[in-house]
């Protein structure tokens, strides 16, 4: 049996929506009775209400395919008693002597209608009602001639208070915005596709192949044993590792601090994560030397809810990647409050000189700005000495500086690291801290003392193993024109060019396939890294020797 | 830090088009060009490395390619024309897509935003002419839309119900600069297809397989369309249940397995039709119950209890009566119920299907098949000898009519995707076209077209396609020099009067020899064999042209209007 069905449909807001639904009732030739679009409480989602005569199984059936519409979020059909629905009428009826006014005048009365226009020799009546009141109204005006006669068709409300409860939930929330927009970072993304495929050897990550020393890994088991790993302990760290820590820092940092300005953090990446969360606004602006380390960039993001950093490119040159103090300073904006410096750097192997450093401090002086250094590869160089910029007395204040325990001491999987800065500073990055991690996992800080304070010959055979390592890379490179590398100063990075025009990206996906070796793109690290890829020789000699061999193999062939 | 927040630069619309195609993974374009299509097609000239373009010589062409591309390859198919009439000649093939769940995105030009809507030259209501017939369809109007819109389109045309997508771009949109930023898909408020099924209906589901004595598998295109091949076949073996299939479901089982049962509906095969009037329980899975399966829909399937599982919800009890309602993808729904039945055995319902087989292989094939006085040619010899010569390996390109119904009925497909045809709008001048798309996205695979005389007329200017390409594409022509089918309705139902269906043909061997393609006609079963394998050596496009019977009928038939247990055998 044909019935009146009221339809209800949540449809994005778009030029076409209409078209698109109303062909729907188009192509099964089902007349709309009447149809009205409104807006809704939702931003960019508007109600459609659509009365129709139809057969149930024929509503059943259109409301099944009008959620093939893209547009369309939720359709409802109803009968007219589950609804509140009414309509509004607008009448223009004569009215040529008195006696006709009153007599309209009552009925405007008895159906609780409005007189919203007196003309000359007409009333406009406006009437809110259901559909039935309407038409009774209107035959009863009729007789005195109307001149106009608009309706607006139904909108109707569903009684029960239930019904859209959980089922009407049409923008499904999502994250942070800035969160979405950030993609997996292009080194697990490798990490993964070379994880998925056989026989890849992985230059990718840059994890060292040594295991943790064994004197480390004792003295975090006889803490667990005698059980002063089982609490909380400080925020800050135990006593005895930070004490340790200022011993370190005043030996081989030049820096003098006391204890108290001393955070012990879940490894590197918290202590960065914690001071840009406790340093940045989101209109700030932070200056990255690029290429930099990935991470840098996506936690600035994070922290500042927001675009990416201003990048200053160093110069590629015969001698290394070199800082342009001009250039840094061309870049500093009223909005920007810091500048990162990675050194030895992640991923160019860069080591900062004396003057670049003083360079720097001057301009962060000169312009009021915090430095942020992440010095995790602070042991391994290999000709120029590791300076500390937080050593320098004129930037003492403003400089923070980030050290780790993760690659010295083959310990990423421990993850300790430390915050050092001035004691203003640290109490606001302490608020960051304990809000993250409370405090850092007691069985590393156990196992990390133990590392500060004991036999430090393991971190001077990594340092070796390395510069073999990188001695292994560059020669292997020697043997083709197609890929150059400035020679890696620190760290266990060779940053390679690639001299013939490629996509980065592109570039590592293939030589993964098919040169089966992972590295990473150098677009990943900003700026100034396209048409580099990275590669990490903290890993396994022979290994290394393979997958050189591979690469130079891999280019030599196909570029 | 992400690749993709590192590298904006200003680039020119029609470049930010191609690099968003190259980034949906798109090579390869079916294409015809016009002015205002022109930007793109000039920045087109400077990515011949990336995307390669297939100049058709008509944009319906382009439609039915992409549609060839898109059934071999999974991959949704690109078309891009210009404004007008190029638009408007994609029509077709953009319904045919619709109709059979091709992915499709089809780019046309358009005129200038600010002369929308004044009747300028070449200026056509597109998103008003294709909105019945595609998923999605949108008018790009400003450069920096290019590449969410085009991530937009890919993502709904291959995901879900797979379907057509129209964008439409104004000039201005393919002149102006952009930052361009390859765009992430953020995904769509009103669109989020089900694809994991629901374990309360699978459980109902199983527990009506595990009881049913005569259980009987139906399974259509969305079989192919997700892969879910081999779980059909892990689920008919567990539950030693026949399996059918509609048209565009062939070759998702291969002819040879012991539970194939045969093609369903009107020129369907007898046992399959005949007994899914036996079967107590139906799962259908990937089809839809079209008309030309169900037959007579009051008297269809009556004893059976109807599982169906789609991934469209408005399938499910759209025209048959179901039982158990299942939203999800094929594959991901049969995996959960090969998990949740337990084996069984039906030996003697199986028997049934073989019982039936031999009559229809007595009555109709062998009669086919048999070599007769003046060795004359019927279109079934040609088939099975091409499938015999193949192996069962080609990817087969049908056309709309009676060939089409002998190349679905014999040749014996091993392989998934290789039977393409145009099912649901019954396209006349599909398969020309259709076979150029297959051979680009399978250049490895033996790609033959099987076309009718008729049909071969309706997109016959895709040869010089075929011959620029040198695409070695073979063509067969089954001539009867009648509309067949429709000869053959107007024979049963109409009294003989044969309505102009008499065609007098060109010379096709001549025709193809004018585009510079190999070609040869045969007349008899003697020539057959050698000139097939003439065909099927060449390392070029060929044509063969086989006379066949002029007035021999498909059967079995189920007439319009009759149940399917009704079919005809004669």
């Amino acid at each position: 049996m044909e019935r009146k069905y009221t339809i209800i449909i949540f449809a994005e807001n778009k030029p076409g929506v209409l078209y698109r639904i109303a062909d729907l009732f188009l192509r099964r030739k089902v007349n709309i009775e009447s149809l009205t679009v409104s807006e809704t409480q939702e931003i960019g989602v508007s109600r459609f209400t659509i009365v129709v005569k139809q057969h149930k199984t024929m509503v059943e059936k259109i409301v099944k395919q009008l959620y093939r519409i893209i547009e369309v979020v939720k359709v409802f059909e109803n009968r007219d008693d589950d609804l509140l629905f009414k309509e509004i009428a607008f009448i223009k009826v004569a009215a040529k002597n008195p006696e006709q006014r009153r007599e309209i005048e009552d009925l405007v009365y008895l159906f609780r209608a409005k007189i919203i226009a007196v003309g000359k020799d007409t009333l406009t009546i406006e009437k809110t009602g259901s559909e039935e009141e309407i038409n009774s109204l209107v035959s009863l005006l009729r007789p005195f001639s109307i001149h106009e006669f608009v309706r607006s068709g139904r909108i109707a409300v569903v009684k029960d208070e239930t019904k859209f409860e959980g089922k009407y939930n049409p923008v499904p929330k999502g994250p942070a915005d800035v969160v979405a927009s950030i993609d997996v970072s292009a080194i697990k993304k490798i990490q993964l596709l070379a994880n998925e495929e056989k026989g890849v050897i992985s230059l990718a990550q840059g994890i060292p192949s040594f295991n943790t020393p064994s004197h480390i890994s004792e003295a975090a088991k006889k803490a667990i044993d005698e059980h002063v790993v089982d609490k909380y302990t400080s925020g800050y760290g135990i006593d005895a590792l930070r004490e340790a820590i200022v011993k370190k820092l005043k030996k081989d940092n030049t820096i003098e601090v006391e204890k108290s300005q001393v955070i012990v953090t879940h490894g590197g990446i918290e202590a960065l994560m914690a001071v840009f969360i406790a340093l940045l606004n989101p209109t700030d602006e932070v200056i990255v030397l690029t290429p930099d380390y990935a991470s840098h960039i996506t936690q600035t993001r994070i922290a500042r809810h927001g675009g990416v950093p201003v990048f200053v490119p160093l110069q590629e040159t015969e001698n290394g990647w070199e800082l342009d103090p001009k250039e840094l300073e061309g870049r500093i904006s009223q909005n920007t409050k810091a500048i990162l410096v990675c050194n030895p750097c992640n991923p160019t192997g860069k080591v900062y000189s004396m003057e670049e450093l003083k360079a720097i401090a001057q301009i962060a002086n000169k312009y009021n700005l915090f430095i942020i250094t992440d010095e995790m590869y602070e042991y391994f160089t290999y000709n120029k000495p590791h300076i500390s910029i937080g050593s320098f007395p004129e930037v003492k204040d403003r400089t923070i500086s980030i050290f780790g325990l993760s690659k010295t001491y083959a310990m990423t999987g421990w993850r300790i690291g430390y915050i050092v800065a001035s004691k203003p500073l640290i109490t606001q990055i302490f608020k960051v801290h304990d809000s993250l991690v409370t405090c850092p996992t007691a069985v590393s800080q156990y196992a990390a003392l133990a590392a500060l304070t004991g036999d430090q010959t393991p971190v001077k055979e990594f340092n070796e193993s390395f510069i073999k390592k990188s001695k292994i890379v560059m020669e292997a490179l020697s043997k083709t024109q197609k890929a150059s590398c400035v020679t890696p100063e620190g760290a266990y990075y060779a940053f390679v060019k690639l001299n013939f025009p490629v996509d980065d990206y592109d570039f590592a996906v293939r030589l993964l396939h098919e040169g089966k070796v992972a590295v990473v793109p150098g677009s990943a690290f900003g700026s100034g890294g396209e048409n580099h890829v990275r590669i990490s020789f903290g890993g396994d000699e022979k290994l290394l020797q393979e997958a050189m061999q591979r690469f130079v193999n891999f280019i030599e062939k196909n570029y | 830090m992400d690749k993709t927040t590192q590298k904006t630069s200003k680039i020119t619309g029609s470049q930010a088009l191609l690099e968003s195609l190259i980034q949906e993974g798109v090579d390869t374009i079916f294409g015809y060009p016009g002015g205002a299509i022109m930007p793109v097609y000039d920045a087109l000239y400077d990515y011949k490395d990336k995307l390669e373009h297939i100049l058709v010589r008509h944009e319906q062409g382009a439609a039915h390619a992409a549609e060839g591309y898109a059934h071999v390859t999974g991959k949704p198919g690109v078309a891009l024309v210009t404004s007008g009439p190029g638009a408007t000649n994609l029509i077709t093939g953009i319904a045919d897509a619709m109709l059979d769940s091709v992915p499709l995105v089809c780019i046309s030009g358009q005129v200038a935003l600010s002369l929308l809507g004044t009747d300028a030259f070449q200026e056509v209501d597109v998103i008003g002419i294709t909105t019945p017939i595609t998923k999605w369809n949108y008018q790009i109007t400003k450069a920096s839309e290019i590449p969410e819109v085009i991530a937009k389109a890919f993502y709904i045309a291959s995901t879900g119900r797979p379907g057509p997508v129209v964008i439409d771009i104004t000039k201005n949109a393919q002149m102006e600069l952009t930052d361009y930023k390859p765009a992430k898909f953020k995904g769509i408020v009103g669109y989020n297809p089900t694809v994991k099924p629901n374990m309360k209906q699978i459980k109902l589901a199983a527990d009506l397989l595990n009881k049913a004595k005569k259980p009987y598998m139906l399974i259509g295109h969305g079989i192919l369309i997700s892969h879910a091949e081999k779980e059909v076949l892990k689920l008919a073996e567990k539950l030693d249940m026949p399996v059918a299939s509609t048209l565009l479901g062939l070759s998702a089982v291969p002819t040879a397995h012991r539970l194939y049962a045969g093609m369903l509906g009107m020129h369907g095969n007898y046992a399959p039709n005949v007994l899914t009037q036996e079967a107590d329980v139906i799962l259908a899975v990937g089809m839809r119950f079209d008309d030309r399966v169900t037959g007579r829909l009051s008297d269809y399937a009556r004893g059976a209890k109807v599982i169906h599982i789609d991934i469209d919800p408005a399938e499910l009890n759209k025209n048959v009566k179901t039982e158990v309602p299942i939203v999800a993808n094929a594959k991901d729904a049969l995996e959960e119920l090969v998990k949740t039945v337990s084996k069984q055995t039906h030996t003697s319902w199986i028997k049934k299907f073989r019982g039936l087989d031999a009559i229809e292989e007595e009555k109709i094939k062998k009669k086919e098949l048999q070599s007769r006085k003046d060795k004359s040619l019927h279109m079934a010899q040609v088939v099975d000898m091409l499938s015999k010569k193949t192996k069962g390996e080609a990817v087969v390109v049908a056309d709309v009519g009676q060939h089409q119904m002998v190349a679905a009925r014999n040749y014996a497909y091993k392989n998934a995707h290789s039977y393409i045809t145009s099912g649901g709008l019954g396209t006349m001048g599909f398969a020309l076209p259709a076979a150029v798309g297959a051979k680009k996205g399978a250049p490895k695979k033996q790609v033959v077209a099987i076309i009718g005389d008729g049909s071969f007329q309706m997109n016959i200017q895709e040869l010089a396609t075929i011959a620029q390409e040198n695409l070695p594409v073979k063509i067969i022509i089954l001539n009867n020099n009648f509309l067949g089918m429709v000869r053959q309705w107007q024979e049963l139902f109409y009294d003989n009067r044969y309505s102009f269906t008499n065609l007098k043909n060109p010379d096709f061997v001549a025709v193809a020899k004018g585009f510079f393609l190999n070609a040869e006609k045969i007349t008899t079963e003697d020539d057959l064999p050698a000139a097939m394998e003439r065909m099927l050596q060449s390392e070029k496009p060929y044509l063969l042209e086989v006379v066949v019977n002029k007035e021999t009928n498909v059967f079995p038939m189920v007439p319009t209007g009759a149940a399917v247990h009704e079919i005809r055998l004669e």
